[in-house]
C-alpha cells in the first residue's frame, strides 16, 4: 500500500512516497507554483511515481500539507465575508484587545484590517449570560432580515459569534438553522462549533477566519480532486492541521481554520517520531530554512500545544503546536546600523535574488554567504553552482560589514554567524527556559537546509549535549506527513471551582466530549481499534487568567483522580513559574479531548538499510575557519558514510540540499538509520 | 572591533532574561490589571545601577525602575549592606525625599542584588507589579489629596534578608490589603521573576566572564547613546515651545497649564517644563520619576523606536522639572492618577516637536479614560474577591489615537504611555456581577483632517450586583484632543450614569470621588478620539466615501467636515458639488 505526502512550501514542493508494508521511502522536490499550486503538486506526483516505478492507482492515501490558508489571508484573496454578533458587539472584531504588541514606541503602527468589513457586520437582539442562561430570547425576524440582505448582496460566507455561546449554543444553532433554511448556498461557521471557549474576541476571530476560508477551501478541494481524477489517483485524501494531526478533505471543508498554522508542523511530527524510535524522550526541534526558523520543545515525546497563536496578526484560539518562529534563515541579510552594531535580518534575500554567492543579483551578504566565506558551505558539493562565487561574496562581506566595522573579512563572516545564532538562542530559550525547561536536558533535532550548519554551535552555547541531524534534512518535513495520524480536538468551557466539581460532573463532560470525538472519527472512517482519545483539562488558580493543561486518564474518573489532577497542576505550575500555592483554590476552565485515528507507519529503520550508497567515497580536504583559526577539514559526502562511522570535528558533511558541520571538539557518529548524531562533549 | 558582534549577542541574552521575567509575572499573577492588562515591568541593571535591558509592556514603565533603584542605593542601602538572597521592597512615591520612587502606591518595586563569585555585586534584578489593593480610602481608586489616602506606604525595606523572608513585614502587608490572597499570589509572581533575573544574569556573567561582560555592557550603553545622539542631530537646533491645558479637576476647577520648552543643541536635547503650574490638591500630580518616563517615551516615538532600551539612551536627554509642580510633585500630595498628566506630556512634546519634525509627530490622542468598579452578588459570584466577596472589574478604556503625517490615526487603541490590552468582556462577566450592553466604535467622533484621527469608543455596562463602588477618569472631557496643521480637534470624553433613563446623570467632572451604584444602574463611557492632521478639505475623496460606506462618518458630516457630497444610500459622489464645496472652504 502506497502513501504519498505532499508538502507545499514557499519555494519548493516536497514529495515523499512510502510503501507502508516495506517501509521503503522515496523523496523528490519540485518548485512550488504559487499561482497554481496544483501544477507543482502534479509535477511532483508524476516525478515520484516515475522514479519508483508504480502506477498512480497504487497510491491509496494522500496527505497534503498546504499553505493555502496562510496565503489567502496574507493576500486577502477570499470573497467578502459577513459576521453576525450579539447586539452591541459587532465592532469587537475590529477593536480586538487594543494594545501594541510589536514595538510600543512605533507611532506608525496599524491594527490588522478586520477580515469582515464594518458594513457586513450585523447585530441580533439576544443574550446569554456566563452560566448559559437566556437573558433575552433571540429575535428571529432580525435574523431573517439579515439573511435577506446577505442574499441580495450575494455574501456566501457567514460567521456567527454570540456572547457566551460556549456556555449555551442555542441561539447560534438557531441562526444556523435559519440561514440554512433561507439560503442553503451559504457557508456557515458558528463559534460554538468551531471554538466553544470563552474570550469573545479570540473566539470571533477564529470563527471569522474559518468562514472567510470556507468558499476558497471548497473550490480548492474540488480542483484538487479533479486533478487527482485526471491523474487516475483514487486515494483517500487528508490535510495536515496545526494541531499536528490530519483530517479528511471533507472535514477540512467545514473547518479550514485548523489548516491555518500547519506549515511547520510536519517536520516536528517527523522529528518526534524519529526521536521516539531512538529512545530520545526530550527534544528541541530546529527547522531552519532559507528565510526563517521554527523551534519547538517536546517533552516525553508529547508535543506542547497553545490556544494563543496568531496568523498575520489575527488570533486563532484552537489548539496548535506551540512553537517559536524567528525570521532567521540562510537568506537573512546582515547589516551594520548607525551605532556600529552588526545585525542579521529580519530582511531576507529570499529565493530571489538570494544570497550573493548564488550569483542571481543578490548584493548584500547573508548567513549563507558567511557560511561560504568561513568554508562551512562547500562550493564543491553545494547544490547551487558556487565555484566562482567566493571572490564576489568576500567583496560583499567586506563592503557591507568588514569595512564599516573595521574588522577582517573572516571576523565579519564569523560575526554574522554568531549574531544569527544569538537570535536563534533567544528563540530556543523562549520555548525552553521561559517555560521552565532546562535545555541541557534536551536533545536538539536539527533539519531544514540550514539546520545542520548551525545546530552544533547552538547546542554548545546552550550546553545541549547531543544533536541529531536526520538523513535528508531538506525533505524531512514531507516525511512527517506520511507519519501522521488523524486528529480532531473537542473542547468544552465551564468554569468550576474545586467545591463545584465532582467525579460525576467530570464524567458527564468527558463522555460528551468522547462522543463528539468518536463521531468525528466515525465520519472520517476510522475503525474502532485505531481510535485513541486523549483527555486534558485546562486549570488555574482561582483568579488567574492563563491556564495550564493537565493530562488525565481515559477511564471512569473517581474523586481520587481529581486529587491527582490537582497535585499535577501544582507541580506543573511550579515548573512553569517557579512557585505553586498549594493552599489556594483551584479552578477548572476548559475540558479537552483529542480524538486520534492512528495510521500504520512505515518502518523507517528498514528503509534506511536499502538506501543507495554512492561511490563518491574519495576523501577531500578543504580549509574552514572556526573561532578565527583555520583548519584543514575533511569534506565528506553523506551518502558515502557508513553506519557506525565516527567522525571527529572539525568536519563538514554535505549532501543534496543541506550541509552539516561537526564543530571542533565535537564528535559525530552515523547511526543505523544514517542519522548523524553529534556530541558537543561538554562536561555537564 | 569584534565587540560589534558580542554587543548584539549579549544584548540578545539580556533582553531574553528581561522578557522572561515579565512573562512570568503576566502568566502567573492574579490581579486583572496584570494578568489581562500586563501592568508590570522588569529590568536588569549593572552593579552601578545603570539600566542594561528591560521587559516593559507599558511605556510609562520605561526606565521607571532606574530612578527608584538610584534612590535606594543613594539614600537607603549602601552596597556593603546588600547580600545574596536580599530582596528590597518599596511602594513609596516620595522615598528619599523627592518624587523619585515608585510612580504610585500600588506599584510595588522589588530590587534583588545579583552577586558573582566572591560576593562581588555585579547587578540588580528588578521587578515592578501593579497590585490590586494596598488599602486606601476606598476599594479601587478614589479622589485623594494626600498620599496616605492612597494606601499603605513602605520606604525601601528588606522583604528578604540573606534569603530569609521578613515574616512580620509580610503579615503587615497582607493585613493592609482588601485582597490578601491576590496580593500574596502577585507578590509570589514578582519574587519568582526577580529570581529568574538573578539566575539569568549570573549565567551570562559566568559564561563570558565578568571582565568581558563589563566591557561589552559599557559598549552597549555607548551604542544606544550614539544612536540616540545621531537621531537628535537630525533635529534642527533651536528652542521649541508648546502649551497644553488640563481642565479636568473635580475639586478646584482649573484650567491648569503645562508648559514645555525643548532645546535642541547639536546631539543633546533638553526638556524644560519650567512655567508649568504648581501641584494641585488632587491625584493627577506626576512624580518626577513618571515625568522622566513619559519624556523618554515621547523621545523614543519621535526617534528610532528600535534602539535598545538602556541607560545610554538617556545620556543625551536632560529633563528640567521644577519642584512642587504638576510634573515634579512633592510630599505629601496625592499622585496615583499621574497618568492624566503623563499623557498630556506626550501630546505636549509632540506639539512642540511639530515645528521641528512635522513628519515624525502625531496629533493629540484620547489620553486616560478608565473605570474601575466593584460590587457583590453572592448568588452569581459567591467566590473569591476580597474578604467580603466584593468583586472587581474595569479597564483602561482605549479611544482614538491622533492622526499622523501620512496616515489616519488608529481606532480604539491603547494610548501612548499606557499599553494595556482590554480584558475580554466574557471574562469580566464571569468574574464579577455586571453585564455588558455595548462595546462599539462611535461614528462621527473623529478629528477630521487630511488624515483623520481614529474613532472613539462607546462602552456600556450594567451592574447586576449590590453595593457598587465606581470610580472613573475621562481626561479630555472639556478640552478636546487638538489637531495639527489645520487638522480638527476630536471628540471629548463623557461618562453617563443610567443613560436614557429618568434618573440619567452625566458626570460633570472628568474625575472625582467614588460614586455608589445600585443594582441595575448602567454606566456609559464615551472616550475621546484624537486630533486630525492637515486640512480636512484636502482629504482623499475616496477615503471619505469609504468611511461613509462603513457607517463611520455620516453623509452630512462628509459634507460639512470634508466638503464631500455623496448619496447616503448608494455612496455615489457628486464630484461637481464636492469640488465647489472644497474650493470655497480651503
Amino acid at each position: 500500500m502506497y502513501r504519498i505526502g505532499i508538502d507545499t512550501g514557499g519555494t519548493n514542493t516536497d514529495v515523499v512516497l512510502t510503501n507502508v508494508e516495506t517501509g521503503r521511502l522515496y523523496y523528490t522536490k519540485t518548485p512550488t507554483t504559487p499561482k497554481e499550486l496544483l501544477k507543482g503538486i502534479k509535477t511532483g506526483i508524476n516525478k515520484i511515481v516515475n522514479e519508483c516505478g508504480i502506477e498512480p492507482q497504487d497510491i491509496k492515501e494522500l496527505i497534503y500539507g498546504t499553505t493555502i490558508v496562510v496565503n489567502m489571508i496574507a493576500q486577502k484573496e477570499s470573497e467578502a465575508t459577513a459576521l453576525i454578533t450579539t447586539k452591541g458587539f459587532k465592532d469587537v472584531l475590529e477593536i480586538g484587545r487594543a494594545y501594541r504588541s510589536e514595538n510600543i514606541y512605533d507611532i506608525n503602527m496599524e491594527k490588522p484590517e478586520p477580515l469582515v468589513k464594518r458594513n457586513l457586520r450585523f447585530e441580533v437582539s439576544e443574550r446569554m449570560n456566563f452560566l448559559g442562561l437566556e437573558m433575552e430570547p433571540i429575535n428571529e425576524k432580525e435574523v431573517v432580515d439579515i439573511v435577506n440582505v446577505l442574499k441580495e448582496k450575494n455574501i456566501r460566507a457567514v460567521a456567527v459569534c454570540l456572547m457566551h455561546s460556549y456556555a449555551n449554543p442555542k441561539h447560534e444553532l438557531k441562526i444556523k438553522e435559519i440561514i440554512k433554511r433561507e439560503w442553503p448556498e451559504a457557508y456557515i461557521s458558528i463559534s460554538a462549533e468551531i471554538n466553544p471557549q470563552f474570550r469573545e474576541y479570540e473566539r470571533t476571530s477564529t470563527t471569522v477566519i474559518n468562514a472567510y476560508m470556507m468558499p476558497n477551501m471548497a473550490s480548492h478541494i474540488i480542483d484538487f480532486n479533479n486533478e487527482m481524477d485526471k491523474s487516475q489517483i483514487n486515494a483517500n485524501c487528508y490535510m495536515m492541521q496545526g494541531n499536528a494531526g490530519i483530517m479528511t478533505f471533507n472535514a477540512a471543508l467545514k473547518k479550514p481554520v485548523s489548516v491555518a498554522e500547519s506549515g511547520p508542523i510536519a517536520g516536528i511530527i517527523a522529528a518526534n517520531y524519529l526521536s521516539k524510535m531512538l529512545g530520545e524522550k526530550n527534544i528541541i526541534t530546529l527547522d531552519m530554512g532559507g528565510t526563517s526558523a521554527d523551534v519547538a520543545l517536546i517533552q516525553n515525546n508529547v508535543m506542547k500545544f497553545t490556544t494563543d497563536s496568531h496568523i498575520e496578526g489575527y488570533p486563532i484560539s484552537i489548539p496548535t503546536v506551540d512553537l517559536s518562529f524567528i525570521g532567521a534563515g540562510g537568506g537573512s541579510i546582515a547589516w551594520c546600523d548607525d551605532g556600529g552594531a552588526l545585525k542579521v535580518g529580519p530582511l531576507s534575500a529570499g529565493a530571489e535574488p538570494g544570497p550573493v554567492c548564488y550569483g542571481k543579483g543578490g548584493e548584500k551578504p547573508t548567513v549563507t554567504d558567511a557560511n561560504l566565506v568561513t568554508g562551512r558551505i562547500r562550493p564543491e558539493i553545494f547544490e547551487e553552482n558556487l565555484v566562482n562565487a567566493m571572490e564576489t561574496t568576500k567583496n560583499a562581506v567586506d563592503k557591507y560589514i568588514a569595512g564599516p566595522l573595521n574588522i577582517s573579512t573572516i571576523q565579519a563572516a564569523e560575526g554574522i554567524i554568531d549574531v544569527v545564532n544569538s537570535n536563534m538562542i533567544r528563540a530556543i530559550k523562549f520555548v525552553s527556559v521561559q517555560k521552565g525547561y532546562d535545555p541541557r536536558e534536551f536533545t536538539l533535532v536539527a533539519f531544514g537546509g540550514a539546520g545542520g550548519l548551525h545546530a552544533g554551535k547552538l547546542a554548545e552555547e546552550l550546553e545541549i549535549p547531543k544533536v541529531i541531524v536526520p538523513y535528508s534534512p531538506g525533505t524531512f518535513c514531507a516525511l512527517g506527513l506520511v507519519l501522521s495520524d488523524i486528529k480532531c480536538d473537542c473542547v468544552h468551557s465551564k468554569l468550576l471551582t474545586k467545591d463545584q466539581i465532582n467525579a460525576k460532573l467530570l464524567n458527564e463532560i468527558y463522555s460528551s466530549l468522547d462522543k463528539q470525538g468518536n463521531d468525528e472519527l466515525e465520519k472520517q472512517n476510522v475503525v474502532n481499534e485505531n481510535r485513541v482519545l486523549i483527555r486534558t483539562c485546562d486549570m488555574r488558580y482561582f483568579g488567574q487568567a492563563f491556564e495550564i493543561s493537565v493530562p488525565l486518564p481515559f477511564k471512569v474518573i473517581t474523586e481520587n483522580d481529581i486529587d491527582d489532577m490537582i497535585e499535577r497542576f501544582h507541580n506543573l505550575h511550579e515548573q512553569a513559574y517557579g512557585h505553586c500555592m498549594k493552599e489556594d483554590p483551584i479552578e477548572f476552565v476548559n475540558y479537552r479531548v483529542s480524538a486520534v485515528g492512528t495510521f500504520d507507519k512505515p518502518d523507517i529503520v528498514k528503509s534506511a538499510g536499502v538506501r543507495k550508497v554512492s561511490n563518491a567515497d574519495k576523501k577531500i580536504f578543504g580549509k574552514a575557519i572556526f573561532n578565527g583559526e583555520e583548519y584543514d577539514v575533511p569534506i565528506l559526502n553523506r551518502d558515502a558514510l557508513n553506519i557506525g562511522d565516527i567522525i571527529a570535528g572539525p568536519a563538514i558533511i554535505a549532501e543534496m540540499g543541506a550541509t552539516v558541520v561537526v564543530y571542533p571538539n565535537h564528535t559525530a557518529e552515523i547511526d543505523e538509520m544514517k542519522n548523524i548524531i553529534m556530541y558537543t562533549n561538554i562536561n555537564v | 572591533m569584534a565587540n560589534a558582534i558580542l554587543l548584539e549577542v549579549i544584548n540578545n541574552a539580556l533582553r531574553s532574561v528581561a522578557e522572561q521575567m515579565s512573562a512570568t509575572m503576566v502568566r502567573s499573577s492574579y490581579s486583572t490589571i496584570v494578568k489581562e492588562m500586563m501592568d508590570c515591568s522588569s529590568a536588569i541593571f549593572d552593579g552601578q545601577g545603570r539600566l542594561l535591558a528591560e521587559g516593559a509592556n507599558v511605556p510609562i514603565h520605561l526606565n521607571c525602575l532606574g530612578p527608584c533603584l538610584n534612590t535606594v542605593l543613594t539614600k537607603y542601602f549602601s552596597k556593603e549592606e546588600l547580600h545574596p538572597g536580599d530582596i528590597i521592597l518599596t511602594n513609596h512615591p516620595y522615598a528619599g525625599g523627592q518624587s523619585l520612587g515608585s510612580h504610585h502606591t500600588k506599584d510595588l518595586i522589588m530590587i534583588a542584588p545579583v552577586f558573582h563569585e566572591n560576593n562581588e555585586l555585579v547587578g540588580f534584578s528588578v521587578t515592578m507589579l501593579h497590585h490590586k489593593d494596598v488599602g486606601g480610602v476606598w476599594t479601587g481608586d478614589s479622589w485623594t489629596v494626600e498620599i496616605w489616602q492612597e494606601g499603605f506606604l513602605m520606604e525601601p525595606i528588606k522583604l528578604y534578608d540573606k534569603g530569609i523572608r521578613n515574616e512580620s513585614l509580610w503579615k503587615v502587608i497582607l493585613n493592609n490589603t482588601r485582597n490578601p490572597r491576590d496580593m500574596k499570589g502577585d507578590l509570589m509572581a514578582q519574587i519568582s521573576a526577580c529570581n529568574i533575573g538573578i539566575k539569568g544574569f549570573k549565567q551570562i556573567v559566568n559564561k563570558y566572564g565578568l571582565e568581558l561582560v563589563t566591557e561589552i555592557t559599557e559598549n552597549l550603553l555607548e551604542y544606544s547613546e550614539k544612536l540616540t545622539r545621531n537621531e537628535i542631530k537630525l533635529i534642527k537646533d533651536g528652542k521649541y515651545t508648546h502649551e497644553e491645558k488640563i481642565l479636568d479637576d473635580g475639586f478646584e476647577g482649573g484650567p491648569y497649564t503645562l508648559k514645555l520648552t525643548i532645546i535642541v543643541d547639536g546631539d543633546s536635547i533638553t526638556f524644560d517644563y519650567t512655567g508649568t503650574d504648581k501641584q494641585i490638591r488632587g491625584p493627577i500630580n506626576s512624580p518626577l520619576s513618571a515625568t522622566i518616563s513619559a519624556t523618554y517615551y515621547a523621545m523614543r516615538c519621535i526617534t528610532n523606536a528600535y534602539i535598545p532600551s538602556n541607560q545610554g539612551c538617556q545620556r543625551p536627554i536632560n529633563v528640567i522639572a521644577p519642584e512642587g509642580t504638576l510634573v515634579n510633585c512633592q510630599m505629601p500630595i496625592g499622585c496615583f492618577q499621574r497618568m492624566v498628566t503623563d499623557h498630556i506630556l506626550v501630546d505636549l512634546i509632540m506639539g512642540a516637536m511639530s515645528h521641528a519634525i512635522p513628519d515624525k509627530v502625531m496629533a493629540d490622542s484620547c489620553g486616560t479614560n478608565y473605570d474601575f468598579c466593584s460590587g457583590t452578588n453572592l448568588e452569581t459570584h459567591p467566590r473569591g474577591g476580597e474578604i467580603n466577596h466584593r468583586q472587581y472589574w474595569g479597564e483602561i478604556v482605549p479611544g482614538g489615537l491622533g492622526a499622523r503625517s501620512n496616515k489616519d490615526g488608529v481606532t480604539i487603541m491603547s494610548c501612548h504611555v499606557t499599553n494595556c490590552p482590554i480584558p475580554p468582556l466574557e471574562a469580566q462577566e464571569i468574574e464579577a456581577p455586571m453585564i455588558f450592553i455595548e462595546r462599539s466604535i462611535l461614528p462621527d467622533s473623529e478629528g477630521a483632517g487630511k488624515f483623520r484621527s481614529g474613532f472613539a469608543q462607546r462602552r456600556k455596562w450594567k451592574l447586576v450586583g449590590y453595593e457598587g463602588i465606581f470610580s472613573h477618569v475621562s481626561q479630555k472631557s472639556k478640552i478636546p484632543p487638538q489637531g495639527l496643521f489645520e487638522g480638527m480637534p476630536g471628540e471629548t470624553s463623557k461618562w453617563i450614569i443610567n443613560e436614557g433613563k429618568t434618573n440619567e446623570r452625566v458626570l460633570e467632572y472628568a474625575m472625582g470621588d467614588v460614586i455608589f451604584l445600585d443594582y441595575g444602574d448602567t454606566i456609559t463611557c464615551i472616550t475621546a478620539s484624537g486630533g486630525g492632521y492637515g486640512n480636512p478639505f484636502e482629504r482623499d475623496i475616496q477615503k471619505v466615501r469609504e468611511d461613509v460606506e462603513m457607517g463611520l462618518v455620516s453623509a452630512e458630516n462628509a459634507k460639512m467636515k470634508y466638503g464631500v457630497s455623496l448619496d447616503s444610500q448608494t455612496f455615489e459622489i457628486n464630484y461637481k458639488e464636492s469640488e465647489k464645496l472644497r474650493s470655497i472652504n480651503k
